[in-house]
């Protein structure tokens, strides 16, 4: 043993691997995020949605409400690509531009059934089923956090209570609730927002609560409280950053719900009014002449993939940014 | 018996907490107990698993709302109803430390932010550099390096960990901690280290311990008075010696020779005597503090105490 083993000196101190410096907590995240490509990619892809939605409009001539019953159903027709066999305006073979009469026009993504222009329809619509997504993420975060917290922490007779009313509310259908607001409201994005105000957060919520429910038991939250944290301080800085994971991935899964709602409200005519136009109702009416003109229904359908693909990436990238223990 | 010149720090009497399980059924978690701590001293309370020994330290920290009875703790009655700043001045000079290291840290917090917790509640600093100096202050003084202050808990191991909770207690200085099998979860080595760290810090700012415990050998170590918990009664309270020499409870006589010893020749030999609460014919509820000798009181009924006594 002796000849085998000999002790060459005892280092005490400890050697400190990397240089933890007091890095704001959002920089941490910021950093996390970045070093993760697939989430990256999906916030590129939200920002290059978004410019679209914003600046497509400027680079075309055409309206999204512009019908023009002699161009109806063109095929679309890009500058430049044309050249390469795809998107030239040719149907069957016929350049159908050229059977029109309107050779130096481009309907960059064609045009619908009524002759309106596709591109400029669908920059408006990805705006209004963006502005539908953040309205869904804000309901969620505000009110299903907040009521979710508040039942789950303060527990006992106002658990009991909320819990009612959330039953309630989640007991009646929300097409009624939404038919009951067209009797004192116009059908509009207006409507469509209250109704997601009234419906959408339940969901979130009861996640919340049984979220705090599991983790007010916990012993570091017995701890701030021994150490006299206050309760908004326990509930908002200690419990609601463990809960961000299950929030994040939730409120997520809650966009593209939220956007076909605003589609099938659209569908029964509560939602958008024509000759507005939002990706969800595109895609159902696209969807009229799938067999005849694809791309009326395939391109809303990409740009809404594009969409729910890349805030899926972010949502998973920010909930593994948020969580100091995937870090490594 | 200088120590017994001490004042009281806290005085609990008769503390009951029941908690209703359903309809008319309660569970008496804590059942009628009574002792008191001296200042700068350490009480060890033991018993086994279910007798109430967590619930007791919650209890007087005000995690639960006592059901009954009296905590007096430095001379203000802290067992009733207490206002906003009653509750505040509490978690001021009381503190705890929790029995599992990796449950008790936030793992979203950074260690810094974890000890200073108790600081930012109390406005115990003028500004962040007073804070970050009073942190790093108290982590070398528990055996943290400071450029740990950045990490999250999940990068320590379980010792460091258990550290960082000594720490979040002690950075604001209370007269008592109560410490709930703050060792439980260490391996043995670590558990030395741990519990001498606790004794050094004793010393140092004179601070009194309630050490709640099942393992008797590190009770023995540390605590200056002892009391002996089953099924929510305390059924035997005495200093450190007169328990460990003199038991007389029969309660108290079985835990004591459950005691492995170390020199094998005894050890083979040891019996560990049998205790069932049901058939011994023992009812905790009819019992009374009988005083033995000194400091040493046995609940029993006079019956019981002088069949014992004998």
């Amino acid at each position: 043993m002796d000849e085998k083993f000999k002790i060459v000196g005892a280092e005490l101190n400890q050697t400190v691997q990397k240089d933890y410096t007091d890095i704001p907590r959002w920089k941490d995240i910021l950093y996390r995020f970045t070093r993760n490509k697939g989430s990256l990619i999906g916030a590129i892809a939200i920002v290059l949605v978004i410019a679209f939605a914003f600046l497509g409009p400027l680079l075309s001539p055409y309206t999204y409400d512009a019908v023009d019953t002699k161009r109806q159903n063109m095929p679309p027709r890009i500058p430049v690509v044309e050249n390469l066999g795809i998107f030239d305006g040719y149907r069957n073979g016929v350049d159908v531009y050229e059977q029109k009469d309107c050779k130096d026009e481009y309907h960059y993504f064609g045009t619908d059934t009524l002759g309106r222009d596709l591109w400029a329809r669908v920059c408006y619509g990805t705006r209004i089923s963006l502005y539908i997504a953040l309205v869904a993420v804000l309901i969620d975060m505000v009110i299903g956090i907040t009521y979710g917290m508040v039942c789950g922490y303060f527990g006992g007779a106002v658990d009991i209570i909320l819990q009612r009313i959330v039953e309630v509310i989640n007991g009646i259908p929300q097409l009624v609730v939404v038919t009951l607001l067209m009797v004192i409201l116009k059908p509009g994005l207006f409507t469509i927002t209250l109704a997601l105000l009234i419906t959408s957060w339940i969901g979130m919520s009861r996640v919340v609560r049984a979220q705090v429910l599991q983790l007010k038991e916990q012993e570091y939250i017995l701890a701030s409280r021994t150490l006299g944290t206050p309760i908004p301080v326990i509930l908002f800085k200690e419990i609601l950053p463990n809960t961000m994971g299950q929030v994040i991935i939730l409120a997520m899964m809650s966009v593209p719900s939220a956007i076909f709602t605003e589609s099938f409200l659209s569908f029964v005519g509560l939602g958008i009014p024509a000759p507005l136009a939002s990706l969800g109702s595109l895609i159902s009416t696209g969807f009229d002449n799938i067999l005849t003109y694809p791309y009326q229904v395939a391109i809303p359908v990409v740009i809404f993939s594009i969409l729910m693909v890349s805030f899926n990436l972010t949502a998973d990238g920010l909930r593994d940014a948020m969580d100091p223990r995937m870090w490594q | 018996m200088e120590q017994n010149q001490n004042e009281i720090l806290l005085q609990v009497t008769g503390l009951k907490q029941y908690f209703k399980v359903s309809g008319k059924n309660w569970l008496k978690a804590v059942d009628g107990v009574t002792f008191s701590i001296r200042k700068g001293e350490t009480y060890g309370l033991v018993g086994e698993s279910g007798s109430g020994k967590t619930t007791i330290g919650r209890s007087l920290i005000r995690i639960y709302d006592p059901t009954e009875g009296t905590v007096w703790f430095n001379g203000r009655e802290i067992s009733g109803k207490l206002n906003g700043a009653e509750r505040k001045q509490l978690t001021r000079e009381m503190q705890m430390i929790f029995q599992d290291p990796q449950a008790s840290l936030n793992p979203h917090k950074k260690v810094i932010d974890i000890i200073g917790q108790g600081l930012d509640n109390h406005h115990l600093y003028k500004n962040k550099e007073e804070r970050k100096e009073k942190i790093l202050a108290i982590m070398k003084r528990v055996g943290l390096d400071a450029e740990q202050a950045y990490r999250y808990p999940h990068q320590f191991s379980g010792g460091q960990r258990q550290r960082i909770g000594i720490a979040r207690a002690f950075v604001i200085h209370p007269q008592l901690v109560i410490a709930d099998e703050a060792i439980s979860a260490l391996d043995v080595s670590v558990q030395a280290q741990v519990v001498n760290l606790m004794k050094d810090l004793q010393e140092e700012l004179g601070t009194t311990y309630l050490f709640i415990a099942h393992d008797l050998a590190m009770v023995k170590y540390i605590s200056d008075h002892i009391g002996v918990l089953h099924l929510g009664h305390l059924v035997e309270t005495g200093t450190r010696d007169e328990i460990f020499d003199h038991p007389i409870h029969p309660y108290t006589k079985s835990l004591l020779s459950a005691i492995p010893v170390t020199d094998p020749d005894i050890e083979r030999n040891r019996v560990a005597i049998p205790y069932d609460y049901v058939t011994s014919g023992i009812d905790y509820s009819k019992g009374t503090y009988h005083l033995s000798s000194g400091e040493h009181y046995v609940l029993a009924t006079d019956e019981e105490f002088h069949r014992w006594e004998a």
